[in-house]
């Protein structure tokens, strides 16, 4: 069994960008390559293959890796330190990235909030909010369209 | 009834006094003394029906200036009005009483204080009136005005004292002495060395507290001197502010300052302008620009209860802040003024000795309950048991009511209302607390039951009052840094807390001072472990998770990112976090960790883990076979336990 792992890695080697991108989405279930790079393939493909044969990450180990995104959450502990993150939004779209409040998580990340029993989702943006399919400028409105009322978005949405 | 009223009504005694500042025609048949007199009886006379009665003593002055109150019979009549024989002064003019506008507010003052109404028949000038009451106003504020001239020309003389360079009063300062009679400084040697040697060491030095620990260390005093009452000042030790007060003083420089300006003297300088100078520099220099005031509203517990027994100074709470978490200290007093060097207590961590603190009171309670129970009937101790149970479930449910405290329905339950005399105790003692003089000794009965809190309800208190029940249980609290013994000085005596056949000391195996009636006090010996706390902003405070799992985590959640599209890719990922494309890969690799070995980042102790570096691993990342990974891994883990 291990020969013929290794030897179907060995194989890989060979195999141009095209074929091993073709190869990436016949294992990963039809997602396409998002790279370009032969080693990258390479990896992915060699370590899915591994994972195919032996088993992955443990159900246990998923869900410590879930429990600290929740306790800890580095990506957002990074982004929000990096400091070019300001007290207040910097309207305009920067040529290098944009200035973002700080108090906002990295654009992709859902806030939740429950108002009046019902479950309120906003996904951040990079350039706005998403909530029910409708884009917005700011939490704020969000908030003035759940409620009602004015609302500061941000003490809206506990951030 | 109208006969009744008029028997009720009270008498008036009126006393007449008359004057003449010449003595000219005195020895004829009726003077002027007697026309005065003559005058003030009649208009006693119609003022009978109010209960007025001439006294029948004649306070006569013939030939007395009105200028002053040196006059035989006006000392007569204030001496009888002192022993109450009077309740009215009568005379014919204002100007008979005195001519002194001083005098004269003065006499109306002490009329007022023993109650005696003051009348003039030909002036109408009559305290009971309102008319009268404006005319004594009136001469008051002369009075006033003529005070305030005689301060404001004092201050000018002071003033223009200083300006001439005199000493003038005050506080001595160290290095001179005072030349009472010249009112004059004169340099004492022996302190303006000191002064001399302070200048030099803050010179040297920058510091003050390093300059005041240092002439401490060397066995110097500040100035000792006598008040004129005969109180002994000074002689202390130095400690900050009292060297600042040095360095800062013209008067070394053989100046005076007098409101914010600089005079030159008459004293001899000890200092040299530019050694002064440069001291001052040094003091503008090191001069901190607090950004923000330290919380000192929220005490800590044992604020005010705790003290350093090696310097017999208090010890007071402070903390300070480092990223996310606050350092609570209690910090000794004087060590802090006078330099850390002498002290062997310092400081010492806040939440470490709180808590030895409340378990001694748990264990005395406890020890006491104990006793309590071996000596007492059966059906007495489950009935009491019964009880603190009720007081318990009463004061859980009062917590709930919240502010309800007042409302009728509580009032039907008894342990409840028992419960709220209580706390109306402890609030009505936390009052006393602003008198600190002021001590409240609880009885045995009362004691035990503010002891019985800190046992059983303490976690559920608010700090404020549980401030205030310790501040009800103890009188102090002395740590010695030396050798780590807490002492415990209970409020009240042995005797007092606990029935005389029980007899707590003897079974508690604690080192106990003091005779049985005086304060109880409890020794022991503890080892205060530093614990790091977090900041207490009602945030959670979250375990660190080690470096290498925290990018291992960072690693899926860019890979999440990635999958749910929310990323075109790692450039953006890079660009967002600011990080070099480079370092992104770097920690992306970190997935290509074997499953088996990525669990063992992710689940063994933090201690385990924290050695291990990304760099370590890195050549493991580089392989792509996991079983050679795991050989690779467990190669590492070899090396760490040869090294051990």
């Amino acid at each position: 069994m291990e020969g013929t792992i290794l030897s179907k890695i060995m194989a890989l080697n060979r195999m141009s960008i095209k074929e091993l991108q073709k190869k990436y989405e016949e294992i990963f279930n039809g997602q396409r390559a998002a790279s370009n790079n032969k080693v990258y393939l390479l990896r992915r493909i060699a370590y899915r293959l591994q994972e195919l044969e032996y088993g992955g990450l443990s159900e246990k180990a998923q869900l410590r890796v879930k429990e600290i995104m929740e306790e800890c959450d580095p990506l957002n502990k990074l982004f929000r330190s990096n400091g070019n993150c300001v007290e207040k939004i910097r309207a305009s779209g920067g040529r290098q990235g944009i200035l973002r409040d700080k108090r906002l998580p990295i654009p992709g990340t859902i806030i939740k909030r429950e108002y009046k029993g019902n479950l309120i989702e906003v996904e951040v943006l990079e350039n706005g909010f998403q909530y029910k399919g409708r884009k917005y400028g700011s939490l704020s409105a969000i908030a003035k369209e759940i409620t009602g009322a004015h609302w500061n978005g941000y003490l809206f949405f506990n951030l | 009834m109208k006969d009744k009223v008029y028997q009720e009504k009270k008498r008036i005694y009126c006393a007449i006094y008359t004057r003449k500042s010449t003595s000219e025609s005195l020895d004829q048949d009726f003077t002027s003394l007697d026309a005065q007199r003559e005058a003030a009886e009649n208009y006693i006379a119609s003022q009978r029906n109010e209960g007025w009665l001439v006294l029948p003593e004649r306070y006569d002055d013939g030939g007395y200036t009105g200028a002053n109150l040196e006059r035989p019979a006006l000392q007569r009549l204030l001496s009888d009005i002192r022993d109450g024989r009077v309740d009215c002064v009568v005379v014919y003019k204002v100007d008979r009483l005195s001519r002194s506008l001083l005098d004269f507010a003065q006499l109306l003052e002490f009329f007022d204080k023993h109650k005696v109404t003051f009348v003039s028949v030909t002036q109408n000038f009559n305290t009971n009136t309102s008319m009268g009451r404006l005319t004594l106003n009136i001469l008051l504020s002369f009075a006033q005005f003529e005070r305030e001239i005689i301060s404001e020309r004092t201050r000018d003389k002071m003033a223009a004292g200083r300006r001439k360079g005199k000493w003038l009063g005050g506080r001595p300062v160290l290095g001179y002495d005072l030349d009472r009679e010249n009112h004059r400084l004169v340099v004492n040697e022996k302190e303006a060395e000191i002064v001399r040697e302070i200048f030099y060491l803050y010179i040297k030095e920058g510091s003050l507290r390093t300059v005041a620990a240092i002439m401490n260390d060397k066995g110097f005093e500040t100035k000792k001197f006598v008040t004129r009452s005969g109180k002994v000042l000074g002689g202390k030790r130095f400690k900050i502010a009292y060297i600042q007060h040095i360095i800062k003083n013209v008067l070394y420089i053989g100046k005076v300052k007098y409101m914010g300006q600089i005079y030159p003297g008459l004293h001899e300088p000890i200092i040299e302008e530019d050694i002064f100078e440069k001291a001052q520099e040094i003091l503008v220099h090191n001069r901190v620009k607090r950004q923000r005031r330290k919380n000192n509203k929220n005490l800590g517990l044992l604020s005010h209860l705790l003290r350093c027994k090696a310097c017999n100074s208090p010890m007071f709470h402070t903390y300070s802040v480092k990223g996310d978490y606050n350092y609570r200290y209690y910090v000794c007093l004087d060590a802090q003024k006078g330099g850390y060097r002498r002290c062997p207590t310092r400081a010492v961590n806040a939440q470490a000795i709180e808590e030895a603190v409340i378990n001694i009171l748990r264990k005395i309670y406890e020890e006491g309950k104990a006793q309590e129970e071996r000596t007492k009937p059966i059906g007495e101790t489950k009935k009491e048991i019964k009880d603190l149970q009720e007081i318990q479930y009463g004061w859980s449910k009062m917590r709930e009511d919240g502010e309800n405290l007042g409302s009728n329905r509580d009032s039907h339950n008894p342990s409840i209302i028992e419960l709220k005399n209580l706390q109306g105790k402890i609030l009505s003692d936390g009052e006393l607390m602003e008198v600190r003089d002021e001590e409240e000794i609880l009885t045995g009965e009362q004691f035990r039951e503010a002891l019985s809190l800190v046992s059983s309800l303490w976690d559920t208190l608010f700090p404020e009052e549980k401030r205030r029940i310790l501040k009800l249980l103890l009188r102090e609290v002395d740590f010695d840094g030396r050798d780590g013994t807490i002492g415990l000085t209970l409020k009240g005596s042995r005797i007092e807390l606990f029935d005389s056949k029980i007899n707590l000391l003897s079974e508690v195996p604690l080192n106990t001072l003091g005779d049985p009636k005086s304060n109880l006090r409890f020794e022991f010996k503890v080892a205060l472990k530093r614990p790091r706390q977090g900041r207490s902003l009602g945030k959670i405070f979250i375990e660190k998770e080690p470096l290498l799992r925290q990018n291992l985590v960072l690693a899926y959640q860019i890979q999440e990112l990635l999958e749910r599209k929310k990323v075109k890719n790692l450039n953006q990922v890079a660009q967002w976090l600011h990080k070099t494309r480079a370092r992104v890969s770097q920690i992306m690799h970190l997935l290509f960790l074997a499953p088996d070995i990525q669990e063992e980042i992710l689940f063994l102790k933090k201690e385990a883990i924290s050695h291990l570096t990304e760099h370590m691993i890195r050549e493991i990342i580089k392989e792509i076979d996991w079983i050679k990974q795991r050989k690779m891994w467990n190669e590492i883990w070899k090396i760490k336990q040869a090294q051990e």
